[in-house]
């Protein structure tokens, strides 16, 4: 790659190059088929009838299907990418084992294939997040510990004795991830626990997956790029371990949140409420840390993903706080509206973040600009857009569906009618998040393939540098 | 870094080095010398202390003390407990009302010549072992109720055993609930039966058969 005239790159970077470009095209490729998925999910939730006489496309088998392709094919995969490149990046040494990488990351991906279409065949567990059934996720557990096996090394053989905010979430995640992971197989479907227990335990990891895996990498992403892009540090620097302590120790306790109102011992749910009031403390201080990222809109259209994955994850911070309530979690527990809180934090939040840094990312692996800038702003626009549509419409849904509910009266039709406007508008919402979700994949593509024709073909390359 | 693909007019950007670098010394050279307070610090203290009192001040509200068997967020052990709290005369009240009440009548005056009364009957009110082995194993032959003779002649019946191996079968709660009732009805006002002591009776007896009035009578 040193031929490459135009891009400053360090060693680091490229040595990675063809496993990380797996990651993500991987990743890509999962967001297009789990967007596919949900949308018809979404269709069927207003026209029942849609695909129903097929049995794989069924309801039941697509919610599972989108659920496993989005969180262990989209978020897994970029999830471990970003983390990866970052670790390296601040450590300052290439990935080590990019064989490894390469053969664990293939297996992870044939794992979640596996998985996929043994839901699509009716083989489906009953567990939130953890849908695959029982005889694949060994082999996920250990293509997962393969993977992140180069992001650890990366960290203890860090070249400074002093860390950053990123290396800290970074190293986190891949930590946390087999802890959860190894113990929710364990303790839910290699030896399952037995009655209520089951339903703590699930909760503990469907919640705890998102809070201490996924949402940990989207923040060191944020870290690592608002003092990139903005070209200031991070403001009140030394506020932010306290943040990162706060995300960790109080985001482990959230876990019985789905249990408001259930038949868990009443302290489960209590103790979740409080560390979801507590986790404030942490949003205050990602808010305080990162006000060049929050309000980057006027910047490059990296720093705009940036912008638009803060303000959905403060949003979501406060929306959950709202929604363990009593009297607003009697309303909207149980219907659309913890759909759109989901779409919002993961399609919103832990999505646009990792999208940033993969902005980012392309162009340090692979030694050349991304093809076109016009797609970069494309995309921002449709998905920023979708986002908001389909979160709104979702959360319009659950609003009239909770208010339908609340009435004894009411029969399922009317219900299901009160719901219909909200899920139309989240049906226009999720064509646009397709939509997005293509432009992206197909730009990553074109760009992975420049690449490697610049690499032969030094010559072909200045003509591209302009965008 | 690769910036090219930015526009010239955004700020420089930091290396990898220099990020690290440059957070590695922030917040150092701030100090609150010469009353010069930094306010975020203090906010930031003040916010956490008052989640903190907020987060412990809710746990105690509406963690039901912890206990696993308080599923309602009002709810707490203490009261659990008051709930389960029964009223032995009515349980009593209820066995004698669907078993005993066929023999002994609801007046507690039994049948003359055939059921030997409970109310203001020397046997019901007097020696608590007597009365616990009557209900337990069962009482035959003639017996002298309240100056009355029962339990001899053509219409004569036997009281059955209630104690476990008996027709009934009933558990020392609710032996000494029964006797309980029937010792507090009718203008009866003998002190009541504890489960302990039918278990001390059962346990000291053993498996018995039915009494007769001349056994229980040498008894105190």
């Amino acid at each position: 790659m040193s031929s490459q005239p135009k891009a400053i790159i360090s060693e680091s970077d490229t040595t990675s190059r063809g496993p990380l470009a797996l990651l993500l095209v991987s990743a890509f490729g999962w967001l297009i088929l789990s967007t596919v998925l949900s949308l018809i999910g979404t269709i069927q939730l207003h026209t029942p009838s849609f695909l129903a006489s097929c049995a794989a496309f069924t309801h039941g088998r697509v919610e599972a299907m989108q659920e496993s392709a989005f969180i262990y094919g989209w978020a897994g995969n970029a999830a471990f990418a970003v983390s990866l490149w970052l670790l390296s990046a601040l450590g300052g040494s290439p990935l080590r084992g990019p064989g490894l990488l390469a053969t664990a990351t293939a297996f992870w991906n044939l794992g979640v294939t596996a998985g996929v279409v043994a839901i699509a065949a009716g083989e489906a567990t009953s567990i939130p997040f953890l849908q695959m059934p029982g005889y694949i996720q060994p082999l996920l557990f250990v293509a997962a510990a393969a993977i992140t096996t180069p992001g650890v090394l990366a960290w203890t053989g860090r070249s400074t004795d002093s860390t950053y905010a990123s290396q800290w979430y970074a190293v986190a995640a891949i930590f946390l991830f087999p802890w959860l992971f190894s113990a929710a197989q364990v303790m839910l479907l290699a030896d399952p626990v037995h009655g209520i227990t089951q339903t703590i335990v699930a909760g503990w990891f469907s919640q705890n997956l998102i809070a201490l895996w996924l949402l940990p990498v989207a923040l060191a992403s944020a870290y690592y790029l608002v003092p990139k892009l903005s070209g200031r540090p991070v403001a009140h620097y030394q506020f932010a371990k306290l943040g990162f302590w706060a995300l960790v120790v109080f985001g482990a306790w959230t876990g019985g949140r789905h249990l408001i109102g259930g038949p868990a011992p009443v302290w489960v749910p209590t103790v979740a409420v409080v560390a979801l009031y507590l986790l404030l403390f942490h949003y205050v201080i990602v808010a305080v840390n990162l006000p060049a990222g929050l309000f980057g809109w006027n910047s490059s259209t990296t720093l705009r993903f940036v912008a638009f994955g803060l303000t959905a994850y403060l949003l979501n911070g406060l929306g959950d706080v709202l929604a363990s309530s009593h009297a607003i979690n009697e309303l909207l527990d149980f219907t659309y509206f913890s759909v759109a809180q989901g779409k919002l934090l993961l399609g919103g939040a832990f999505s646009f973040l990792i999208y940033a840094a993969v902005y980012e990312m392309g162009p340090r692996i692979t030694g050349i600009p991304w093809p076109s800038a016009g797609l970069i702003r494309a995309h921002f626009g449709v998905a920023a857009l979708g986002t908001v549509v389909t979160v709104l419409g979702l959360a319009f849904a659950g609003w009239s569906q909770g208010h339908a509910l609340a009435v004894t009266a009411n029969g399922f039709a009317a219900i299901a009618a009160a719901a219909k406007p909200g899920l139309l508008i989240a049906t226009a919402g999720e064509f646009l998040l397709l939509g997005a979700a293509i432009i992206a994949f197909i730009h990553l593509v074109r760009l992975q393939v420049e690449s490697c024709c610049s690499e032969s073909v030094v010559s072909d390359s200045p003509a591209k540098s302009a965008t | 870094m690769s910036a090219q693909h930015t526009d010239p007019s955004e700020p420089r950007r930091l290396t990898d080095p220099e990020l690290i670098q440059v957070h590695d010394h922030a917040g150092e050279e701030k100090t609150d010398d010469g009353g010069n307070y930094q306010l975020l610090p203090l906010v930031l203290l003040f916010l956490f202390s008052g989640l903190i009192f907020f987060g412990g001040t809710y746990l105690g509200l509406f963690a039901g003390h912890f206990a696993p068997t308080v599923h309602d967020e009002r709810g707490s052990p203490m009261a659990a407990v008051a709930e389960v709290k029964i009223d032995v005369v009515a349980v009593g009240k209820r066995q004698y009302s669907t078993t005993c009440v066929g023999c002994h009548q609801a007046t507690g005056l039994g049948m003359a010549g055939m059921f030997p009364p409970l109310a203001k009957s020397e046997w019901v009110t007097g020696s608590e072992e007597r009365l616990i082995r009557v209900l337990l194993h069962g009482l035959s032959g003639p017996v002298t109720v309240d100056g009355q003779q029962y339990g001899s002649g053509p219409t004569a019946q036997a009281m059955p055993a209630f104690g476990p191996g008996g027709a009934f079968n009933w558990s020392d709660d609710s032996i000494a609930a029964v006797l309980t009732y029937i010792r507090q009805e009718w203008g009866n006002s003998a002190p009541p039966i504890t489960a302990a002591k039918v278990t001390e009776v059962r346990t000291k007896v053993g498996a018995h058969g039915a009494w007769t009035a001349a056994d229980l009578e040498k008894l105190p």
